[in-house]
């Protein structure tokens, strides 16, 4: 995304016009929003989404809804350049939005959502040709549509690589057959990113081709996966001679492996900020206060260890942030920060279930109890999902220590 | 203000890790520390000092932890320094410090594990004047500095004495220990007279006093423990084992990525401990309080450090295999001063329990958000 970021501002005129940025992005907020008060929200302790279909689906429309005044109103896609919808403004507005757009109560933004703006939009932006940018990224940005990703298979998750989707080449379009999975979203997304074989003789990295596919073509079939957690978030793709024409190609052919990379690494990137799933610390410490234990040494211990880590990451994540403000190249941050992330996640839910003790193994009634189940039936969902631990461990190993490549 | 280093800051942590990288763990840097003029960082320019940061002390701090160089910097600038600086009358200041920000004299703190306590009594002798005694052990520094700054139990409760090392009935000695590169005595007193020297409002006072040492103090520990971890990863990208280098091995490489997350963790930790170390001074060059917020961050980073620390030398042994047992390298001497480190001001629980009381006791904590971070 590194195309679209104008150089952060110095000095005393990019001070003031950062306040005054602040101050309309409050009174846009102001006229729209309610204030975010945490004493009256209802708590959330789930990690990934456990609602009905419907009800996803209700969550996805107020997500895009909210997406897409946002950036009617110049506040959603703000470091994009005019020409896509944005202002062309930098890290810093955006950064300073955020902050501000968290004392409202805004609706909730569903991953799918961040999927399309934050991962395919720069993608595209990146690799797509001319039309396929003019053809999707404003409906994109703005949500009108939505893109899953369709890149791990039953036989490739962690080594993508090895996927074996083929895409062949007939005349002026192409012949799609395969099966994806963990396809988060595809059930609500009107379009599909797909890396495919298209060269089973090329060395495996070399012979991929990327795709964009309307999910509604003849021969895609989407089939929820329900998850332990209880939710059906992820999904099976088929693709039954699925036929697509050579301008929904994104990048040349063979250029697949750089299109999934280019995503991934935009994923990385992204997931090192996710903090706001599932319970945390002021959860903890709320249902330690409930159930009388807070004198304790031991659940004051578990609490303490889980601020801790939480207040260590978003430092870290800050810390990050600003560094590449100054103009340092991202490079194992968003692994680090998800490694954070997800061992902390299990840390909270396994002292939540410690506090909780028999009330977590049977729903007792009592509000703020059983539904810590959310939390810990999830977490362990957040380690395998966007690259696990393994993944996320070698690729700090090997770019961030520089140490050997595993064999492959 | 900003997390990371100043481009000053950096500078200076290249040219110390660049001066003191061709020196054994346990020689002498105190040449080197006066030299360089780093003895004068934290005090104000009133006592000959540089008016440096908190910040900047604690890169010197992390630079001493990566090479292990001995020399009473911890013992004499940090805890007796800083002990006198905030927490002083004000004519011993003005008499004392110019000695030991210079460097010309050293002191020491002695005080117990939890610093604002000893094991040692006073007794009102004279006018201003103390009668010590009881036996402190484990005062770093204790033998070789020339003045002992006394954390004593006088008759108006927690005091600050201070008398000369050789003065008639103070015993000093240094017996075998965990670690031998940085000096851990016994002091013990036997009617020693000291001067009470101790400010206005000495209790709260030391207690900024013992936020500010813990605080440098992981700033040592994060040093050692980034140096332990590249003396692995050299290791690993190069040592052959079942015909391949063994940092391609998952159960290494995965050791040593676990070892630099915790790294990262523990410095963002002390680097935002540290910003709140710096000192607000009152006109008089007195610290002004930093209170329970203070506190809480050096407990932190004291827990994150330790761990970090005594992780990365304990794994940067076993990733060395038996070479690493072995008493020619270097690693036992990280491995002694993360284990001295980690218990020199007392184990971690008490303050995992600190920060643990401060939460349930209504100050809460305030739920971090998603930012989304553009690329």
């Amino acid at each position: 995304m590194t195309a679209t970021v104008i150089p952060a501002e110095t000095g005393q005129d990019g001070a003031e016009d950062l306040r005054a940025f602040e101050a309309a992005s409050r009174a846009w907020l102001d006229s729209r929003l309610p204030r975010r008060d945490a004493a009256e929200q209802a708590p959330k302790y789930s990690i990934f989404h456990n609602l009905g279909h419907e009800d996803e689906r209700a969550l996805i429309d107020g997500g895009r809804a909210w997406q897409a005044e946002r950036v009617d109103a110049g506040f959603g896609a703000m470091t994009w350049a005019p020409q896509w919808g944005g202002r062309g403004l930098t890290a810093s507005h955006e950064r300073i939005y955020a902050g501000v757009e968290r004392e409202y109560l805004t609706p909730e933004r569903h991953e799918n959502i961040l999927v399309t703006v934050e991962l395919v939009a720069p993608t595209l932006l990146e690799l797509g040709s001319d039309w396929q940018q003019e053809r999707f990224i404003r409906p994109f940005l703005r949500t009108d549509e939505l893109c899953c990703q369709l890149f791990s298979e039953p036989g490739a998750g962690s080594d993508l690589a090895g996927l074996s989707t083929r895409a062949v080449r007939d005349g002026e379009s192409w012949r799609v057959n395969g099966q994806k999975v963990w396809s988060s979203g595809a059930q609500f997304s009107e379009w599909g990113l797909l890396i495919a074989r298209s060269d089973p003789a090329a060395p495996k990295h070399k012979g991929m081709t990327a795709f964009m596919v309307p999910m509604d073509l003849e021969g895609v079939e989407v089939r929820p996966i329900r998850q332990m957690s209880g939710g059906s978030t992820f999904n099976e793709v088929f693709l039954t001679d699925v036929v697509l024409p050579d301008e929904f190609r994104v990048g040349e052919v063979g250029d697949g492996w750089r299109v999934a990379l280019t995503t991934l690494g935009f994923e990385r990137q992204s997931s090192a900020g996710i903090v706001d799933a599932g319970g945390n610390t002021a959860d903890l410490i709320r249902l330690a206060t409930s159930l009388g234990l807070t004198g304790a040494a031991e659940v004051r211990g578990r609490i303490a260890e889980s601020h801790l880590y939480e207040r260590a990451q978003a430092l870290l994540v800050a810390r990050y942030a600003e560094l590449e403000q100054a103009g340092a190249v991202p490079g194992v941050e968003g692994s680090i920060g998800k490694l954070v992330w997800t061992q902390n996640l299990k840390r909270v839910g396994d002292a939540a279930a410690s506090f909780l003790g028999h009330r977590i193994l049977a729903d007792t009634g009592e509000a703020d109890t059983f539904a810590w189940t959310q939390h810990l039936l999830g977490a362990p969902g957040y380690r395998i999902a966007g690259g696990s631990d393994e993944i996320q461990r070698n690729i700090i190993g090997e770019r961030g220590l520089g140490l050997p490549r595993e064999p492959r | 203000m900003p997390i990371n280093l100043s481009t000053e800051q950096k500078d200076l942590a290249e040219t110390l890790d660049d001066v003191w990288s061709r020196i054994a763990p346990g020689h002498d840097v105190w040449p080197s520390i006066r030299e360089l003029g780093l003895t004068e960082i934290p005090f104000p320019e009133a006592t000959g000092g540089a008016d440096g940061t908190f910040r900047d002390l604690t890169v010197v701090m992390t630079g001493l932890g990566r090479t292990l160089g001995s020399a009473p910097y911890l013992s004499s600038v940090v805890m007796a320094g800083l002990a006198l600086l905030d927490a002083a009358d004000r004519d011993t200041r003005a008499e004392l410090l110019p000695g030991i920000v210079s460097g010309a004299r050293t002191a020491a703190l002695v005080c117990g594990p939890g610093i604002v306590t000893s094991a040692i009594r006073g007794e009102v002798a004279a006018e201003r004047e103390l009668s010590l005694t009881g036996v402190q052990h484990a005062v770093v520094d204790g033998e070789s500095a020339e003045l002992l700054v006394v954390v004593t139990h006088g008759p108006d409760g927690t005091e600050l004495a201070l008398v000369e090392g050789s003065a008639p009935g103070v015993r000093r000695s240094v017996g075998e220990q965990l670690d031998g590169t940085r000096q851990l005595a016994t002091v013990e007193f036997d009617g020693a007279t000291a001067r009470r020297i101790s400010g206005p409002d000495v209790a709260s006072r030391l207690g900024d006093v013992r936020s500010r040492i813990l605080i440098a103090l992981a700033a040592e520990q994060v040093g050692l423990a980034r140096r332990c971890l590249e003396m692995a990863v050299e290791y690993a990208g190069t040592r052959q084992q079942f015909g391949r280098t063994i940092g391609s091995f998952q159960g290494i490489k995965h050791k040593l990525v676990d070892l630099l997350v915790a790294i990262e963790l523990a410095e963002v930790t002390v680097l935002d401990a540290s910003s709140g170390a710096e000192r607000g001074c009152d006109e008089s060059g007195t610290a002004e309080p930093g209170g329970t917020e203070l506190a809480s961050r050096a407990a932190a980073a004291r827990v994150l450090a330790s761990r970090a620390a005594m992780t990365a030398a304990e794994e940067a042994i076993q990733v060395h295999g038996g070479i690493g047992f072995t008493w020619e390298h270097p690693l036992h001497h990280y491995f002694r001063r993360a284990k001295a480190d980690q218990l020199l001001f007392g184990d971690e629980y008490p303050y995992v329990q600190s920060v643990g009381e401060s939460l349930v006791h209504g100050r809460g904590v305030t739920r971090p958000r998603r930012v989304s971070e553009p690329a």
